[in-house]
């Protein structure tokens, strides 16, 4: 507290005196600048005097040896620097979070009401309409080769089965849809799709073949001949029976 | 049944005169169809070769009596020489054969051909003679029969063996 307050009175007597000082100090800055400058000049490289004795060389070559020296300690310095972190760091952040109970921590700050009000904080179609503006979406689009990346992504195979899956359902739904029926009786002149068809069949060669195959003869020999046979039979008895009849008129027996 | 039963019992037996006079009909009926067909291709012919100037073909009616004989004889010479059987007597079931029950000869079925083609009318003695032999079938041995077993219109595949 003592200390503190020496260094504060110290610090508060510098500032004053340098405020007091600085105007005259800034004329007197002003004043001397170009002489000050001249005079800086001469000393550093007097005139006569060759160039590697003057002081300015003098003076680069030291920094040059400084600079290499400052460098080189750096670097040992920054790998010292780093080993000692490498070291450090795992420790200190193991320490510091045992110390913090980091999953304590972020349970209790992470609940679903603090997550669900960190969302409704954000707007995210303003967020999406910043980010996906048309002139990002044509650059992004722009820089795709479709058939290159089709090319790339979708192998064949993959692709069969991708289609022999969701190709019937689709199918199936599209037909649902549609009566194609009616579609076919609107678009398709039907007539001369018939007359092509009745064109291509060899109808005579057809019919020629079925009859071939129906055996009209059999069927109409079958068919007449039960007709005949009972007529035939029919006058067979009845002329055998007027035979006997007219046997018996004439008083005779028939005799084989 | 009955009808069909008597005539399964009369195979064999020599036919009556009402079946025959209805097999020669037949018979009849059928070479006339012949000759009036023959006739009316004649003019079908006729007109094909000239039809501007076509008339019906002038034959003479002997003519037609001529073909119509001629015809007949040929046809039941054939007949009864092979099979027996004229149209007429495949129709009424009936048959010409020796009196043996053998198939006719040639000669012998050329011989009742003519007879029976010059003089039908002799058919219906078979009416009042013993056994039902027309005046036809005595001086040549031969006798007419009952013959249905065969009881289809066209094929009788062994028409000598199949009798009783």
């Amino acid at each position: 507290m003592e200390s503190m307050n020496r260094v504060q009175r110290a610090a508060d007597l510098a500032l004053g005196a340098a405020l007091t000082a600085a105007p005259t100090a800034g004329r007197v800055a002003k004043v001397a600048f170009a002489p000050a400058v001249i005079t800086w000049r001469l000393v550093r490289r007097p005139p006569l005097v060759p160039e590697q004795f003057t002081l300015a060389t003098i003076a680069d070559r030291w920094e040059a040896r400084g600079r290499v020296a400052r460098e080189l300690q750096i670097d040992q310095g920054i790998d010292k620097t780093i080993e000692v972190f490498d070291l450090l760091v795992p420790a200190l952040t193991t320490a510091a979070v045992d110390r913090i109970g980091l999953v304590d921590l972020i349970g209790r700050v992470v609940t679903t009401e603090t997550v669900d009000a960190a969302i409704a904080q954000i707007d995210i179609p303003a967020v999406i309409g910043q980010v996906l503006t048309p002139a990002t979406i044509d650059a992004a689009l722009s820089g795709l080769d479709p058939v290159a990346l089709t090319e790339r992504y979708l192998d064949p195979v993959v692709v069969e089965k991708l289609v022999a899956l969701a190709l019937p359902p689709l199918l199936t739904s599209v037909l649902e849809q549609l009566d194609l029926t009616e579609i076919v009786r609107q678009n398709v002149d039907l007539l001369a799709l018939s007359n092509d068809v009745v064109e291509q069949l060899d109808l005579a060669g057809i019919t020629n073949e079925v009859i071939d195959e129906i055996d009209l003869p059999s069927i109409i020999r079958e068919s007449t001949s039960g007709v005949a046979t009972e007529v035939v039979r029919g006058t067979r008895a009845s002329a055998a029976s007027a035979d006997e009849a007219i046997a018996s008129f004439f008083g005779r027996k028939q005799r084989d | 049944m009955a009808a069909e039963r008597t005539v399964s019992d009369l195979q064999g037996k020599t036919a009556g005169v009402a079946t025959r006079t209805m097999a020669g009909a037949v018979d009849y009926a059928f070479i006339w169809s012949i000759v009036g067909l023959s006739y009316l291709g004649l003019a079908i012919l006729g007109f094909l070769i000239n039809p501007r100037r076509f008339t019906w073909p002038d034959v003479p009616i002997g003519w037609f009596l001529l073909a119509g004989f001629v015809l007949m004889f040929f046809y039941l010479w054939l007949s009864w020489a092979t099979r027996g059987k004229t149209f007429g007597s495949m129709v009424l079931g009936t048959r010409v054969v020796s009196l043996d029950g053998d198939r006719l000869d040639f000669i012998r079925a050329g011989l009742r051909a003519g007879f029976v083609t010059v003089f039908p009318i002799g058919l219906f003695t078979c009416a009042i003679t013993p056994g039902s032999r027309s005046i036809h079938d005595i001086p040549l041995a031969t006798k007419v029969i009952y013959h249905y077993k065969v009881d289809q219109l066209s094929d009788d595949p062994n028409p000598v063996q199949e009798r009783e």
